[in-house]
């Protein structure tokens, strides 16, 4: 008996699972009615869940603020959250749900790169259009695809804006350079080895760790001995904060440059007062103000730095929405590449041809009483 | 669990054609079925995965469920056929159709050069050793930049393709709506269904079995145990290989990080939950694997906790899994060892005559 009973619970929660998914479905054919669909796809679970959560959150406060004054055409606008776990084969899954959901007029995501260009085929044959908020990786953009879009800066615009600030700023002749063996990390290290070795500073170590390591100080060492006058390090904060400590606690005293997966809090939390000469890239908020303390108070917690993007790339969809006055896929896709300047969080907002952000919406930062500043051209 | 049985018994006793005719038939039918959904090609692209989990599950039924030889980087080797098609595809222009052969032989090749030196380990220690391989291929195809690409993954991978008859003559169609894969990886599937279930009845499966249950009285009785664990090591590997070459060439797109320890387990897994050495079962536990997940997106980040939760449940309701073969199971009640005691001593008497 408490057999049956198990097998019922377990029906039970299949045949949850079926209604839930109907609902959606229901929701889909009312579309039509009053309700304009986005989708916002991500790793809203999985281990870095916290991207695609903040991704949510950014792309509901753009829609709540749109709702609020009205929706689009007419239509209240809702979001279908597409949850990619940050692998390939379920991004693609992902995007044919968004691609065959009615009613659904753009994708804001996906957020990694490995996720976003087997994900961006799948829309292309669809004529939808997708935003990627986090997706540094060129080749995205390089597929020549009409309906991808990105709003954060490729890791080739990225790495030489390090490149001329170690060049020009801190006078570097030497730099190393480790990366964390991830699409992200070592795609900024090859753009940063490209464009400093061009402007005439030897590359003295150009190195991987695996990312998940601890322990960095062989590599360190071996760094020391070279005695460069930078190190840049292509990955995220969890490393990055630990090879800042360990390289100072080894008397390394070279800067640390960095790029955008750095300019997080709990890096200068790991770094704790050792935090002289860091100077990382990362995304340029001049009128975020407002968008920050709406995200703090509804959530009790500050957004990363792809929240801003995504808040950006959803009012560049609903924008786009608008003024196509229509909500067929391919109109909104020609008028999403119209935008122009557009108001984003980081300033004026305009694509290139390839759906590449124009300008790169990035600033080097550099850290003072625990927390990011902007380090002011002149200095 | 009776109701598994009366529908098992009652599908059993069917003639073999009528078993056949409505397999096919469903198997045919169900992309008209998906039309009546609203979301056709999302349900078509989800039986694709299905598909490729099926084979995948398969193929290490092969060596897990028949040789019982615990293997936890399975995934390596379809990561080798995936690169394959990745590689020879964007690089050299090969069609699908010339990757396969290639990849099936290069998985196999590698499948035995993993099985060759680890053949004296047995369990817990082969599986560690299968576990090391799979990072290592993992982390070779991240490192190896000039190949692979390294973290950048390979994109651009050529669909598959088929010669079609349109009225510009015969041209070759590219495969990528999902309906279409679906009948491509019903293609496989059903192949691998063939070769397997034929497997596991030959004098080669029997073996296998016998090795899986006792490797010593399986060389006792004749059998080159050698030559067989290589066998099942090669042929479970080119499996993974050849559908690879499909999942590649269905997401466009490879990188290393589709590759990790976690796949192998799942795989691990759909062969458990099914049955081990059952190969229906095999396919079963690969369809409920990539199901549920998929029925469970409404529940948005409990999801996976509750896909966790069900498979939990399954093993314990029926730990041999669900097609397991109970006959395999190790007595476990008062009555049940009495009885093979019995059985076991009318055999001695059977001898004795």
């Amino acid at each position: 008996m408490k057999r049956r009973m198990a097998v019922g619970t377990v029906l039970a929660l299949t045949l949850a699972g079926c209604g839930g998914e109907t609902t959606t479905n229901a929701d889909g054919t009312t579309a039509t009615g009053g309700k304009i669909f986005i989708g916002v796809a991500g790793p809203i679970s999985g281990a870095q869940a916290v991207f695609g959560e903040d991704m949510i959150r950014s792309a509901q406060l753009a829609v709540d603020e749109i709702n609020a004054q009205g929706g689009v055409l007419g239509k209240t606008i809702e979001i279908v959250p597409g949850d990619d776990q940050g692998d390939a084969r379920q991004a693609a899954t992902v995007a044919q749900k968004m691609t065959s959901t009615d009613g659904l007029v753009g994708v804001v995501g996906h957020f990694n790169s490995g996720c976003s260009i087997p994900a961006s085929q799948v829309y292309k044959r669809a004529d939808l259009v997708m935003l990627s908020p986090g997706s540094t990786s060129p080749t995205l953009t390089e597929q020549g695809f009409k309906n991808v879009f990105r709003l954060v800066g490729r890791d080739d615009q990225q790495g030489p804006l390090s490149a001329n600030f170690a060049i020009q700023q801190l006078k570097s002749k030497t730099v190393a350079i480790l990366n964390d063996k991830t699409a992200y990390g070592q795609g900024l290290a090859e753009a940063f080895r490209k464009s400093i070795e061009a402007g005439g500073v030897k590359v003295v170590i150009f190195e991987g760790v695996n990312q998940g390591e601890r322990d960095f100080r062989a590599v360190l060492t071996k760094i020391k001995g070279l005695n460069p006058d930078s190190l840049f390090f292509g990955g995220v904060f969890t490393e990055a904060g630990l090879i800042v400590s360990q390289a100072r606690e080894l008397g390394l005293t070279a800067n640390f440059l960095s790029g955008d997966g750095t300019q997080v809090q709990s890096f200068i939390d790991t770094v704790g007062t050792k935090s002289s000469k860091i100077f990382v890239t990362g995304v340029r908020t001049i009128n975020s103000e407002e968008f920050l303390a709406t995200y703090k108070s509804k959530y009790k917690e500050s957004p990363t730095a792809f929240g801003t993007y995504t808040y950006d790339a959803t009012r560049i969809l609903l924008a786009a929405i608008a003024r196509a006055g229509s909500v067929d896929r391919v109109k909104v896709t020609e008028a999403v590449r119209a935008t122009k300047d557009f108001q984003g969080l980081g300033g004026t907002i305009n694509f290139d041809a390839k759906g590449d952000p124009a300008t790169a919406p990035f600033d080097v930062f550099t850290v003072q009483d625990k927390k990011f500043v902007t380090v002011t051209p002149t200095a | 669990m009776d109701i598994f049985k009366n529908l098992a018994g009652f599908w059993s006793t069917r003639p073999a054609w009528v078993r056949f005719l409505v397999v096919v038939l469903a198997a045919v039918g169900v992309p008209l079925l998906a039309q009546l959904t609203s979301q056709p090609t999302y349900i078509m692209n989800v039986l694709v995965s299905v598909g490729i989990y099926m084979v995948l599950a398969m193929g290490l039924n092969i060596v897990v469920g028949m040789a019982g030889l615990l293997d936890l980087g399975y995934i390596a080797f379809f990561a080798v056929g995936a690169y394959s098609m990745a590689i020879l595809s964007t690089q050299y222009g090969w069609t699908f159709w010339m990757v396969l052969p290639v990849a099936a032989v290069l998985a196999g090749g590698i499948g035995v050069v993993l099985g060759a030196p680890t053949l004296p380990l047995r369990g817990d220690y082969l599986a560690i050793v299968t576990l090391g391989f799979g990072e290592i291929i993992r982390i070779t195809l991240n490192n190896l930049d000039w190949l692979t690409r390294g973290p950048q993954g390979i994109a651009g991978i050529k669909p598959p393709m088929v010669p079609w008859v349109s009225n510009g003559g015969l041209i070759w169609l590219e495969l990528y709506q999902p309906v279409q894969l679906y009948y491509l990886a019903l293609v496989f599937v059903g192949g691998a269904w063939l070769i397997t279930s034929r497997l596991k009845n030959s004098r080669i499966g029997r073996a296998l079995v016998a090795i899986r249950e006792d490797e010593i009285a399986a060389a006792a009785m004749g059998i080159d145990t050698v030559r067989l664990k290589l066998l099942a090591f090669a042929s479970g590997a080119a499996f993974a290989g050849v559908i690879g070459v499909l999942f590649a060439s269905q997401i466009s797109f490879v990188s290393p990080e589709s590759f990790t320890l976690f796949e192998s387990v799942i795989v691990l897994a759909m062969v458990v939950l099914g049955g081990m050495g059952s190969v229906v079962g095999a396919m079963l536990g690969a369809f409920i694997l990539v199901v549920l997940p998929e029925l469970l997106r409404g529940f948005s980040e409990y999801r996976l906790l509750i896909f966790g939760a069900a498979l939990v449940l399954v093993m314990l309701i029926r730990p041999q899994g669900i097609l397991g073969d109970d006959s395999s199971r190790e007595p476990t009640t008062d009555r049940e060892r009495a009885q093979e005691d019995q059985s076991l001593s009318e055999t001695k008497q059977d001898l004795k005559v």
